[in-house]
Formats: structure tokens, sequence, C-alpha cells
């Protein structure tokens, strides 16, 4: 029999670890283990490359390029087990600390409050350590046997351990203690209304350290040499510094941001341990105690001459609340965008004199790059479905749905992903062009936004979050290599018919005539008749009938 | 008039509901009863549209309602079993979201709501999202949002579950209104004094087949019980609750 400890510890461990994917509701959760899934796979062989190439470099007498291309190299796999264990505290936000949920299914049984928060502990400790094992495992044991034979090989394996498992420990500490502290210092209706944006914006910054990498082993010497601010609030930095440490390397700067990797890690912890121990008692009473008050939703209006049927508006308003007010899909939009974004930096932006710049022809594809990600993640976030059970109201309500939904939701898409693209997008481009090119770049931004709608919305016969089946069947592998193409053709194809259009009047005629009228057909093209579908075949389980 | 005439449903390949037949009149209350498991709900899911029957048909004035599904949607109100609602939503937005997708202006959609919550003790919670709403609350939502487009068919289905004692009564006043301003009633409960109390006609269910359809005096009169209770222990054959009820009281003293 197990002690009320030991249940405790494998009920926390199992609300990490829980997987509804064989119910309906279940596939956003399996989507977000397909991207953990990714992240691990492309370490794995991201970090195969680069320890052949590191291993290369390592032997024998190096210039100081070759030394400089070598500690790049070393920013990789730290880099990787931070972001990966940063953005899964993240993710798991609600559950890291005892939540509401917890104390009002388990407050009634006798069980002392600091063994519930012990038991929470615990859980989270194993987490950290399956989740750090998960990444870190295989890349390691191929550098360890890299280094078979070498003099230095204990000193370098030890390097290589600390850094990497120490970054997956210091990015789920950090993350923790983090949340140790504003458990601490807010209310318990504060915390509940700024975690979402926390989390958010906490998991984009995961993803774009992740997928930014070329940019900072780029930047790393010139920012050594110029002792740049940014190493100091870049965490993976501390952690390649370990090497730098561990293997009495020359440059001292890096030495100590190794130093610096040890002791934020111990004062992470110190912070998490101090924070939850005092505020777990305070936290638990006023989680109980907290209650929402009643205030007035902010309701944007939107003009009858966008929408015009009660149908229409009903859906397009549905539709824009949950994106509002559902955390899940704001985090499945903020993943892609976040990955848009670090892709964008690769086409926008280049390394100037150790210093990120504007690049004037890349910067045209940026927005392009960012466009088909938001808009290709609004087409992958309306199939997870909101709350499936409450999809009863539009069934029994149906009325043409699949020609409404159509309209509702290309112009949701266009309002929530074209119109902030263009706010945030249009200073940089001033201050790159003059205004005659921005105002060209912004139409053609617009015409190409609304074309790519079309296409990827062509099939769309749902209602958006409303759907029970999941599109599960389609291959990872053709999923990316679609991506890959995707984005790269849309593009670098609108870019470069930008830049033939700019200065040639007729061929901008001819374009915007031509994509004119095919949104005008497709907009006027009637969707299929044979209505919106909410879920797959039914019943689930069909019998064969043979008695 | 809505009929139900030889309905059938099954579930790999046994009968839920098995050749069931009333009908629910205009001016009245019906009541369907029968034990958890006897076909109820799925009778109900069938009506709404939300399951398709493996047989028999359903006549809404005549007209088989599967020729003109989205029409006769539009003339029917249904209070669900569960409050299963959109939990980021207030209590107001739910109403404009239903009133919109049952094709009503946005004005009126407004005014109604709005007079809708106020009677139903509701206005105060208006602007509060549905997941912190008690499941009384949540029921009131639901009432309201099954009138918001003035039916002529009302399905309630256990809508007084959870209601408190005041909003019960006001509940029980509603259908009596309804009925008495023409609308058919299909109301389904097991709150045995409620039906009593309201109904002008019983169809009792059980094991997936009508086992009474008549008046509530026609049934007591029929079964020679002095109230519907009786009546309704008598036709599904209940087991001798007394004894088990001390069963239970034993497992746990033993």
């Amino acid at each position: 029999m197990k002690s009320a400890f030991q249940l405790l510890v494998r009920l926390f461990r199992n609300r990490f670890l829980e997987n509804d994917s064989v119910s309906p509701g279940g596939g956003f959760q399996t989507n977000i283990y397909h991207v953990l899934g990714i992240l691990i796979t492309v370490g794995l062989i991201a970090g195969y490359s680069v320890l052949l190439t590191s291993a290369d470099l390592s032997r024998g007498a190096r210039s100081i390029q070759g030394d400089w291309m070598l500690r790049s190299l070393r920013l990789f796999l730290p880099d990787f087990s931070f972001g990966v264990a940063g953005f899964t505290a993240l993710f798991y936000w609600d559950a890291l600390f005892p939540d509401r949920r917890d104390f009002l299914i388990l407050a009634p049984f006798p069980i002392p409050l600091r063994q519930l928060v012990a038991a929470k502990f615990t859980a989270l400790l194993a987490f950290v350590a399956l989740l750090a094992g998960a990444v870190n495992v295989t890349p390691d044991s191929i550098v360890l046997l890299s280094l078979f034979g070498r003099g230095d090989s204990l000193r370098l394996a030890a390097a290589q351990i600390a850094a990497t498992f120490g970054a997956s420990a210091f990015g789920f500490l950090a993350v923790a203690a983090g949340q140790g502290i504003l458990i601490s210092l807010t209310s318990a209706s504060v915390f509940r209304r700024i975690s979402p944006c926390i989390q958010m914006f906490g998991m984009s910054a995961m993803v774009v350290s992740i997928l930014g990498f070329p940019f900072f082993a780029g930047l790393l010497r010139p920012a050594v040499e110029q002792k740049q601010f940014w190493l100091y609030l870049f965490p993976p930095v501390w952690f390649s510094g370990l090497f730098e440490l561990f293997l009495g390397g020359q440059n001292q700067l890096l030495a100590s941001l190794g130093m610096l990797a040890i002791k934020m890690t111990g004062l992470a912890l110190i912070i998490m341990l101090f924070t939850w121990g005092f505020g777990f008692r305070r936290h638990f009473r006023r989680t109980l105690e907290s209650e929402d008050a009643a205030h007035r939703p902010r309701n944007w209006r939107v003009p009858n001459w966008l929408i015009q049927s009660p149908q229409e508006r009903a859906l397009f308003g549905f539709a824009a609340k949950t994106l509002a007010r559902s955390q899940r899909h704001q985090f499945f939009i903020a993943t892609y965008f976040s990955a848009g974004l670090a892709i964008a930096l690769f086409f926008g932006a280049a390394i100037r004199d150790g210093r990120i710049a504007l690049s004037s022809s890349g910067a045209r594809s940026v927005a392009f790059v960012l466009g088909f990600f938001a808009i290709s993640g609004f087409r992958a976030v309306f199939q997870f479905p909101a709350e499936l059970a409450s999809n009863w109201l539009f069934r029994m309500t149906e009325a043409r749905w699949t020609e409404v939904s159509r309209s509702a939701t290309r112009k949701l898409v266009l309002a929530v992903s074209l119109v902030p693209l263009l706010m945030l997008s249009l200073p940089l481009e001033l201050a790159v062009w003059d205004w005659p090119a921005v105002v060209e770049h912004l139409a053609v931004q617009v015409v190409a936004a609304a074309l790519l709608v079309e296409l990827l919305f062509w099939s769309f016969d749902k209602v958006p979050f409303t759907c029970s089946y999941f599109p599960g069947t389609t291959s990872l592998a053709v999923l990316t290599v679609l991506y890959i193409y995707g984005v790269t053709g849309y593009s670098f194809h609108m870019a470069d018919l930008e830049s033939v259009m700019e200065g040639n009047w007729p061929i901008a005629v001819l374009f915007f005539t031509v994509t004119g009228a095919a949104l005008i057909v497709s907009w006027r093209r009637h969707p299929r008749a044979d209505g919106v579908r909410f879920d797959g075949s039914e019943p689930v389980i069909q019998s064969l009938e043979l008695n | 008039m809505l009929e139900i005439r030889h309905l059938t449903k099954r579930f790999r390949g046994a009968p839920v509901v098995d050749d069931v037949s009333f009908a629910v009149r205009p001016g009245e209350i019906t009541g369907y009863l029968g034990p958890n498991g006897s076909g109820k709900s799925t009778t109900v899911k069938i009506l709404t549209g939300l399951l398709h029957a493996s047989s028999g048909h359903i006549f809404y004035r005549g007209q088989n309602v599967y020729d003109d599904a989205i029409g006769f949607r539009q003339r029917l109100g249904y209070v669900p079993e569960e409050p299963n609602l959109y939990g980021y939503l207030t209590g107001l937005e739910y109403l404009q979201l239903a009133g919109g997708l049952r094709g009503l202006g946005q004005a009126r959609v407004n005014e109604r709501a709005g007079q809708l919550l106020e009677l139903l003790y509701l206005h105060d919670a208006r602007w509060l999202p549905l997941s912190n709403y008690s499941k009384g609350m949540k029921q009131r939502v639901l009432i309201a949002a099954a009138l918001l487009h003035d039916p002529d068919v009302l399905i309630f289905d256990e809508a007084q579950s959870g209601l408190d004692i005041t909003n019960s009564l006001l509940f029980r006043h509603l259908l009596r209104e309804l009925a008495a301003r023409g609308k058919a009633v299909l109301y389904i409960s097991h709150v045995l004094e409620q039906v009593e109390k309201v109904c002008d006609h019983i169809v009792v269910i059980h094991k997936g087949k009508i086992v009474a359809d008549d008046s509530v005096s026609g049934l007591r009169t029929l079964m020679q019980r002095p109230n519907l209770e009786g009546v309704f222990m008598q036709l599904v054959q209940q087991d001798d609750l007394e004894s088990r009820a001390r069963a239970i009281a034993s497992v746990i003293t033993a």
C-alpha cells in the first residue's frame, strides 16, 4: 500500500504527463507533444552535425578563428536545452505550483499542507530530471563517445554535461522561481490575469532563442570582444562559458559567464525554495478565497458593412472571443508566430560589424514570412475545439453554416493577422524605404495575404473551434516539407514579384488586375452543399450486426 | 402538433429507443418520464437533430421534420440535460451568440436578452464568465437561450436541475404560462411531484419502450395508485428500495 505522500507525488507527476489524446479533446495536447518531439529530433540531428564539426575542430592546433567557431558551436546544445526546458516550464505554468483545482480537490482530505507542497516539489524535480534527460542524454552520449582516448576527455565531458543539464535545470528553475516571486507578491486575481501574458511571451521568447541560434552564434565573437550587454541577459551563453571555465580557456569574459551560470542556477533554486516555502500557505488561502469581480468585458464593435447577417456576426464574434480568451489557442498561435519571427530573422536581418542590421532586400520578405506563419497558424488553430460538449448549440441552430462560416472566418483571419502585421511593420518599412515604396509594399502585402487566405481556407468547411475531429492523418514529414516549400515559395516569390513591379507600372497593373479578379471569383464561389461537419462518422464504433 | 412515430435508435445493434410513438400537443405540457438509461435523452437528442434515428419519423404540423430540419429547429427551443456552455463567454454574450445563430438582429437580441436576464435574476451576473456560474445559474441562462427566439416547441430536459426553490417555482409557473400561450412543451424530469403538478399528459418510457401514455388522472385511475410516484414505481418495476437502502447501510457498518 502506497503512503499518502507517494500517492500525491504520483498524482502530481501524472498531471505533468497526462495525455488525453484518446479523447477528442486531446488533440491540442498531442500537438504540443509533436512540437516537443520535433524540437528534440531537431536537437538530435543538429547536435550530431555540430558535434562532428566541433570534434574535428578540437583536435590539434587551431587558429583564433577556429577557436571562435568552436565556441559558437558549443553554444548550440545549451541554447537548445535551455529553450526546451523553459518552453516546457512555461507551458506547464499552471501545473508548477498546486493550483485552485488541486486545493479544491485535496483540501477536504486529511493531508497537511506542507506534505502537499513537498509532494508537488518532488514531482516537479522528477519531471525536470525526465525532461533534461530526454533532451540531453543522446547528444551528450555522442560527445562522450567522440572523446574516447583524448587527454582532456574527463574535463570536456564534465563541461559538456554541466553545460547541457545545467541549462535545462536553469531554464526550468528560473521559470519556477519567477512564478514563486509572483505568487508571493501579487494577489490571486492579479496572478491569474498576468499569467497568460507571461506564458505567451515567455514561450515565444524560448522558441526564438532556439530557432535564432545561427544569429546568436554569429554574434558571439564580436559581442564578447565588445563586451555587449546582451551576453548577460542570454543564459545559454553563460552555460557555454562553462567550457571555458572547466577547460581553462583563455577568454576571461566567457569564463566569468560560466561562473555566473553556476551562481544563477543556485540563486534560482534558492529563490524557488524560499518563495514556495513562504508563499504556499498564503497562496492556498487566497486562491480558495478569491473570486472574480464582474466587470464588463471590452466589446469591439464590428461595422455593419463588414458583417451583414446576424449569423455571420455571431460566428465572427464567437471565433474572435475564443481567440481572445482561450489560453491554449493563444499559446498555439504564439508558438507559430514566434517560429515565423525566428525564420523572418534569417531572411530579413544580417550581421554587420557585430550587430544585427536590417537588409533592404531581406526586409521585403519579412512581412510575407510573418504573414504566412500568422495565416497558416490560424488555419491550424481553428481545427482545435474550444469546448466540445458545448457544440450542440451550433448543431441545434445550423443554417447554411458552411457559407456563413467561410465568410466570417476569412474576414476574421484578415482582421487578426493582416491588420496587426501591417501596423507592426509600417514603422520598420518607413525606416528603410520612402513612402511610395511603402505604399506599394503594403498593397502587395494585402493582396498576397487575401490570396493566401483563399488558398489555405479553400476546403475549410467547419465552424472555427467546434469540430471534434482532427487533421491527424497527415504525416509530420509531409507537413514539414509543405511548410518549407510554402513559406519559401510564397515569401521569395512575392518579394521577387514586388521588386519586379517596382518602377514598372504595367506589370503592377497586370498583377493587381489578375489577383483582384482571382479574389472576386473565389469570394463568389459557393461552398459544397453538404454542410458543416462537426464530428467524424457516428457512431464511433460500428458493429457488424451479424446476429 | 409534434408527433413521434415508431422511432427507433440502435447502438451497436441494440435498441436504446424501440418503436416509440407519442405526441406533444400545442397548449399542453407533456411529461416524459423514465428511469436512468431508459432512452429519454436519446429520444430528445433525436428530436433536436443531435442524433439520427435508425428508423421512424417525426412530424411537425403534419410535415416530416427531416424534410426541413433547419426550419423545424428554428421553431424549437431546447434546454439540454447537461449545462454545457462556453465557459469563457459571459451570460449576456452567450445569449447574444444564441440569438445571432438563430438569425435575430442585434438590437432585438440585446433587448430580449437583457429582459430575460433581469427576469431570471441574472442581471447582476451578466458580465461574469459562465465558468463562474453555479449550476442553477447556468440552467437559467440555458432557459433564456431556449426562449430568446419565441419558439413554438420547447423541450426541457431536466431543466429544473440545480434551481433553488424560488427559481424552481418560477420555472413551474413559466411552463404553465408558455403552454397557455399555445407552445407545445415536452418536459423531462425525475421530480415526480413537479411533473404531477404541471403536466397535462404523461408518457413513460422503460427500457426503450413506451409503457404508458395518458393524462395524470387517467394513469392514476388505470393503475389504481394515489399518486404519480406509485404509478411510476409500478410501471418500471423498481426493486424493493427500502431493503436495498438497508443493505447499503449494512455494507459500511459490517
